[in-house]
């Protein structure tokens, strides 16, 4: 459990820092609505996330609503 | 658009009397050894780059094989996105008698589709899913959006067609990935050709305005980036062996040979036909 909330922490401290942000990124902060990733940043943070994970991710509309906030994720992708 | 329209058929006349060649053009192999070069060396995301020197050989061959289906698998999800972009358009686009030729890029992109999934699927198991994926699809003029769909296609095939020349030359790599890549070589280079013609055509109403240009600019760019990015697959470099594959990709985005390769090597016709067009891209910086 300690390994998943390390590797969460890792990606969530990676975004802070590839979109300059000084505070950490508030859990249930809409992404994508509030513009916090473009294209760019968004695609690259989904290679984060697989990397975090050790899993294949297909970039879609569909997992849009997978992976819109950085609470999605957890509870999507850090759950046991 | 008279000499367009003669240049067009021409090329028509290539694709039927080579029609569906790829379906029975391939003596398929059982499989692809393991010590062979998938890729060319000199094709590799390393090449050129400040890490080069830390891979063994063994290692470049280990990359070789997971790069080939990365760009493999890159073709697959990007002629899907073509052919669904170009069927949107075809109907409407003004490119008078030229646009017949369109039917012709379809059907050879449906068969180069077919290859690349085949290969991946055969040799390895598997696809890598897609990577290019823009959050936000504006709505645009219909000449921005006709011009657009061309460039995206041209930035796309272009970048192909610089790993198809360097596969399909080099003599180290394996016979049937060298045969695929020339196939995709010569039909790549007719798209190449009406895909600059093409543009051209359509320049004038696309880039009347200034907001018109600035807003192509900016949408090209962002495709440039994106399309460059995809080349470096931390999946394809963590299934060759190399751990921490975000960290390579980012030390080897923004290493000075590759961005050179990027510039000189990849998108150079591209930049050069939007320049001609009155389209200044900017440059990556060293």
């Amino acid at each position: 459990m300690d390994v998943i909330n390390d590797s969460f922490d890792e990606l969530c401290e990676w975004l802070r820092v590839k979109t300059k942000r000084a505070e950490p990124i508030p859990l249930n902060l809409n992404l994508i609505e509030k513009k916090v990733v473009d294209s760019l940043v968004f695609v690259e943070f989904m290679m984060m996330l697989e990397e975090s994970i050790d899993e294949q991710i297909e970039v879609n509309e569909a997992l849009l609503s997978k992976v819109y906030s950085l609470q999605a994720i957890k509870d999507n992708f850090f759950n046991d | 658009m008279e000499k367009f329209i003669a240049r067009a058929k021409t090329l028509s006349k290539v694709s039927i009397d080579q029609h569906n060649t790829a379906f029975r053009r391939f003596q398929w192999p059982e499989s692809i050894p393991e010590d062979d070069w998938w890729f060319s060396p000199d094709a590799l995301t390393i090449a050129h780059s400040e890490v080069e020197s830390n891979f063994t050989e063994d290692q470049k061959k280990h990359l070789a094989k997971w790069e080939c289906i990365n760009i493999f698998s890159l073709n697959n999800t990007g002629e899907l996105e073509l052919i669904q972009e170009v069927s949107r358009i075809m109907h409407e686009v003004e490119l008078g008698e030229a646009r017949e030729y369109l039917h012709h890029l379809i059907d050879e992109e449906n068969q180069h589709m077919w290859y690349f999934n085949k290969f991946c699927n055969n040799y390895v198991g598997k696809v890598y899913p897609n990577k290019k994926f823009q959050l936000k699809k504006q709505e645009y003029s219909k000449d921005v959006d006709h011009f657009l769909v061309f460039a995206r296609v041209l930035i796309f095939e272009e970048i192909g067609h610089y790993f198809n020349i360097l596969n399909a030359k080099d003599a180290r790599v394996n016979p049937f990935v060298r045969e695929i890549n020339e196939a995709h070589y010569q039909d790549e280079a007719r798209h190449i050709t009406y895909g600059h013609r093409t543009l051209e055509q359509l320049a004038e109403k696309a880039l009347a305005n200034e907001s018109a240009k600035e807003l192509i600019r900016e949408e090209l760019e962002k495709s440039i980036a994106i399309n460059i990015g995809a080349l470096y697959n931390p999946t394809a470099y963590r299934d060759s062996g190399i751990k921490q594959g975000m960290l390579l990709r980012e030390k080897l985005l923004s290493d000075p040979g590759r961005i050179n390769i990027h510039e000189q090597k990849m998108l150079r016709g591209v930049k050069r036909l939007l320049k001609r067009c009155g389209l200044n891209l900017m440059e990556e910086v060293l």
